[in-house]
């Protein structure tokens, strides 16, 4: 089937509203937040309902045609990102929320909704739906199950994975199932669990099911100055130690620091290091953890500790580290957002490893972490119109999460791996646990049409299978080249 | 069946002969790996020879399940039973699968932490209670093994052993092997590591008790306590053919100060309902121990149902009216908060068998497309006449596939699962 017969096809199924074929239009949808991969599609269609992404998955299946599904296009791994050749499903026009269930908490959704809008659709009933990615403003539900997203406040109340409970998945051959629902525990493999996180590799998730929580009596923040990193970290382990679990804690660095001064004017100190702890439940227990946590500030060296008053000055104080990425451009012409995890306890040595990198290299790091679980997000600075920096910074940036591993750490703790950093997939996992994980998506995908070349380093082939677990023989051979 | 020769070909491996008995099979012999090496030996043999392998723990969950369609030898993990990595300011443990529950607690208490979930079977071991995805009345607050259960070492029947997740609770690298294996009770692989992230031990915790009028003002009870900003761990609602009801909420608090006054809150909710009994759990620890049983004995039929928070009073009316159909009485355990409900028909199990049938069938047809009945508790007569999972869903091809990758020769646990998986 040629480039116009395709499209044809896809008009019949969407209408020619729904279908963007023309190249410059294209060129909209090249990349997702990670802007330094980009690949233009054959085309990009905007279905409005699961039948009509059936009909197109069906359709791709049968001419071997890969798609990719695409939410808002916030991520920054790449996994939204297209396949030259391939289908771009753009799930946008999905935002429909179904249906809001308070005496069971649920909500279900359409992929294309906005995370915030669920929040907001559930605010008047005293609820909202806990992860909160900083693009929440932006970023769609089934970006966020692809992605696994996160947030700040996840420290507490979990991931994505923690509040999903079902979804309505069109397979890559274009069957559609349906895997857990309002109800906890059904019988099976948790499917749910599985393609959460997936990144779009198993199937296009076309209904969510979602879990609200009951929102806090009392949320209180704080921010704190320290002198050192160090000092910070230690304040972290101790909040920790001493049984608390707060809502959410932050770190930014003197560099970040300054970025997003110059950027919103959130009003933070001068320090070596700023520390953000919220904490919500019940006002007897915040008032009571809250003390404690202002007096292990104190004790750990803090200059300055500030108390939000209300809901401005938290939303000040927020206002800050959320914009913190975006602050980053004011101080550096181009940077490199990343994405590790190592355990909590690692913290200051990571950090001094990370200061050595940046001071060998010349390449300026600043430091932005969900420190509660040890996530970091390094901010990699450089000018891509020096010759040579963007593939120093790009070496730095991978030689952080070569530090990460080796403090028992992850390489991604909530942007995903996508295009970006499927090269170090092999340093965190064995060619046996990939292997596994292959084959989960064989079962899947056998056809290897469903977002492939993202996640896993070397592409693979179903089908005929030598054995459980065995590479096949063209690959082995290196002939197979499917994407 | 050449079976024998196991024990030549695995020497290191104790291998004995077996007594134990899953649903009327009988397997030939019992191995008992110290390693996870060790397992994935035996693992690849049985592959390659097709012999039928069943792995289990402490076995409190043996019955679960349909009867397999064989089993030639069982794989026990209680050699497996050491914490391998313990780091108490990182809020993780690592173990092998097979250390008990509650061995694991003796020493998390030590650094006043814990694993918090609570099944009913205090003697269960870890990979026991991951492949059933057993939970207890605490879920309401910490969730069940898929919310805490972070990293997992597998020995596939491939002879790989193979790692998902990690030592960090946020991480979203490759698939999430984890969740693939919670409850997917011995049919992909057998388990030998997990890595949970632990939560604080409470300094105070209490439950309360409260005798209701009906199921309605049960319900009623329990949306005001859902819809407060109390923050609770457990909302017990039991009820039985007596005709009483009664609400049990359990609260925990990081300071003693904390847990007394959601106590005194609650409690304030609660008497508008009965009168009030309060359990200081220092004290009467029995209370709780109590709270984390299955309503079922030995001769009763038990279930368990999957649904939602407002399912609560038309499962109970569901239970009573097909028990009384039945001639049986009947005792409910349900998870109020979670909308996971536990029955026993008293003596279900001395029913005929086709009284059992038509109970079970009877049951299922009663429920809406949201909810599932899944038959925990059973005579094997029954079991051999039913699907204990009483899945109805559209994702068994795809559930098929899956087990078709990891165990292709069908020699793990096969028959077990949901439609006969």
């Amino acid at each position: 089937m040629n480039r116009e017969q395709l499209i044809k096809k896809l008009v019949t199924i969407v209408g020619p509203q729904g279908v963007v074929h023309d190249r410059e239009q294209l060129r909209t949808y090249e990349c997702d937040g990670l802007a330094n991969y980009r690949a233009i599609p054959t085309a990009v269609v905007l279905p409005e309902t699961t039948e009509q992404v059936q009909a197109i998955v069906k359709l791709c299946h049968r001419h071997k045609i890969p798609f990719v599904a695409r939410g808002s296009g916030t991520g920054l791994s790449g996994g939204a990102m297209p396949i030259e050749e391939g289908i771009l499903i753009s799930l946008s026009r999905m935002r429909r929320i179904l249906e809001v269930d308070i005496p069971n908490q649920r909500v279900v959704v359409e992929p294309g909704v906005i995370n915030l809008w669920v929040t907001q659709a559930v605010s008047q009933y005293g609820y909202y739906y806990a992860p909160d990615p900083s693009s929440q403003l932006i970023c769609s539900i089934g970006g966020n199950v692809a992605e696994n997203s996160g947030g700040a406040h996840c420290l507490k109340y979990g991931f994505t994975t923690n509040h999903v409970t079902g979804l309505e998945v069109v397979l890559p051959d274009g069957e559609i199932i349906h895997i857990g629902g309002k109800a906890l525990d059904t019988p099976g493999y948790d499917l749910v669990g599985t393609v959460v996180g997936s990144e779009g590799t198993l199937g296009v998730v076309t209904k969510i099911t979602l879990r609200i929580v009951r929102k806090p009596e009392t949320v209180s923040t704080l921010l704190a100055a320290f002198d050192t990193i160090e000092q910070a970290g230690a304040a972290v382990s101790q909040i920790i130690a001493s049984g608390i679990v707060p809502a959410a804690v932050e770190m930014m660095d003197p560099l970040s620091i300054e970025a997003v001064e110059a950027a919103v004017h959130a009003g933070y100190p001068k320090a070596g290091a700023v520390l953000i702890v919220e904490l919500d439940g019940p006002f007897l227990e915040v008032e009571d953890q809250f003390n404690k946590v202002k007096d292990i500030c104190l004790h750990n060296g803090s200059t300055e500790i500030r108390i939000a008053r209300n809901e401005e000055e938290r939303a000040l104080i927020w206002k800050g580290r959320k914009s913190a990425f975006a602050a980053v451009g004011r101080i550096s012409p181009n940077f490199y957002v990343q994405d590790g995890v190592i355990p909590r306890t690692a913290l200051p040595d990571v950090l001094r490893e990370i200061e050595e990198i940046s001071a060998q290299s010349g390449i300026r790091v600043a430091n932005v972490f969900h420190a509660g679980d040890g996530n970091l997000h390094p901010l990699v600075l450089y000018d891509a119109s020096i010759p040579g920096q963007e593939e120093k910074a790009e070496q730095v940036a991978g030689e952080i999460l070569s530090i990460c591993l080796r403090y028992g750490g992850s390489i991604t703790g909530e942007h995903g791996v996508g295009v970006d950093k499927k090269k170090y997939m092999p340093k965190m996992f064995s060619e046996e646990d990939m292997n596994a994980m292959h084959m989960l998506r064989c079962a899947f995908d056998p056809e290897g049409i469903c977002n492939p070349g993202k996640v896993f380093p070397t592409p693979r082939l179903c089908g005929e299978r030598p054995g459980p677990g065995k590479i096949h023989p063209l690959q082995e051979a290196g002939l197979a080249e499917i994407f | 069946m050449a079976i024998l020769d196991i024990t030549d070909k695995l020497p290191n491996i104790e291998i004995e002969n077996t007594p134990t008995n899953i649903d009327g099979v009988q397997p030939e012999y019992i191995a008992k790996p110290e390693s996870p090496t060790d397992t994935v030996e035996i693992l690849k043999y049985a592959h390659q020879k097709g012999i039928g392998v069943i792995p289990f723990g402490s076995g409190t969950k043996l019955g679960w399940g349909n009867p397999p369609q064989r089993c030639d030898l069982l794989i026990n993990t209680t050699k497996l039973d050491k914490i391998i990595e313990y780091s108490p300011d990182d809020l993780i443990v690592k173990v092998q699968a097979g250390i008990k529950l509650e061995e694991l607690q003796q020493e998390l208490r030590k650094h006043n932490q814990m694993l918090a979930l609570d099944p009913p079977e205090k003697s269960a071991t870890i990979g026991g209670i991951i492949a059933a995805n057993a939970s207890g009345p605490r879920r309401l607050r910490y969730g069940t093994t898929r919310d805490l259960l972070i990293g997992i070492t597998v020995a596939l029947t491939n002879g790989d052993l193979v790692h998902g997740g990690g030592k960090v609770v946020k991480n979203v690298a490759g698939y999430d092997l984890c969740k693939l294996f919670t409850g997917s009770l011995g049919t992909l692989g057998v388990i030998v590591e997990a890595v949970f992230r632990l939560h604080p031990l409470p300094t105070k915790s209490f439950i309360l008790k409260v005798n209701i009028k009906d199921l309605d003002q049960a319900e009623r009870c329990t949306q005001q306590i859902l819809n407060s900003y109390l923050v609770i761990s457990a909302l017990e609602a039991h009820c039985s053919s007596t005709g009483e009801v009664s609400l049990w909420c359990m609260v925990e608090g990081s300071s003693e100060n904390i847990a007394r006054s959601t106590a005194e809150a609650l409690r304030q909710i609660l008497s508008n309902y009965g009168d009030c009994q309060v359990f200081d759990l220092d004290e009467d620890i029995a209370v709780y121990d109590n709270l984390r049983q299955y309503p079922w004995e030995a001769d009763d039929l038990g279930i368990k149902f999957s649904s939602t928070i407002s399912r609560l009073k038309p499962i109970a009316m569901l239970a009573r009216s097909t028990s009384q159909q039945h001639g049986c009485e009947f005792e409910l355990r349900i998870h109020a908060g979670s909308g996971i409900t536990y029955l026993a028909v008293k003596g279900g199990k001395n029913l005929p068998v086709d009284a059992q049938v038509s109970l079970i069938q009877s049951i299922r047809e009663a429920l809406t497309s949201e909810d599932s009945a899944m038959v925990l508790e059973a005579s094997l007569p029954l079991k051999q006449r039913i699907d204990v999972w009483g899945y109805a869903g559209d994702a068994l091809p795809l559930m098929k596939r899956i087990k078709d990758q990891f165990d292709p020769a069908k020699i793990l646990s096969p028959g077990r699962f949901v439609g006969g998986i």
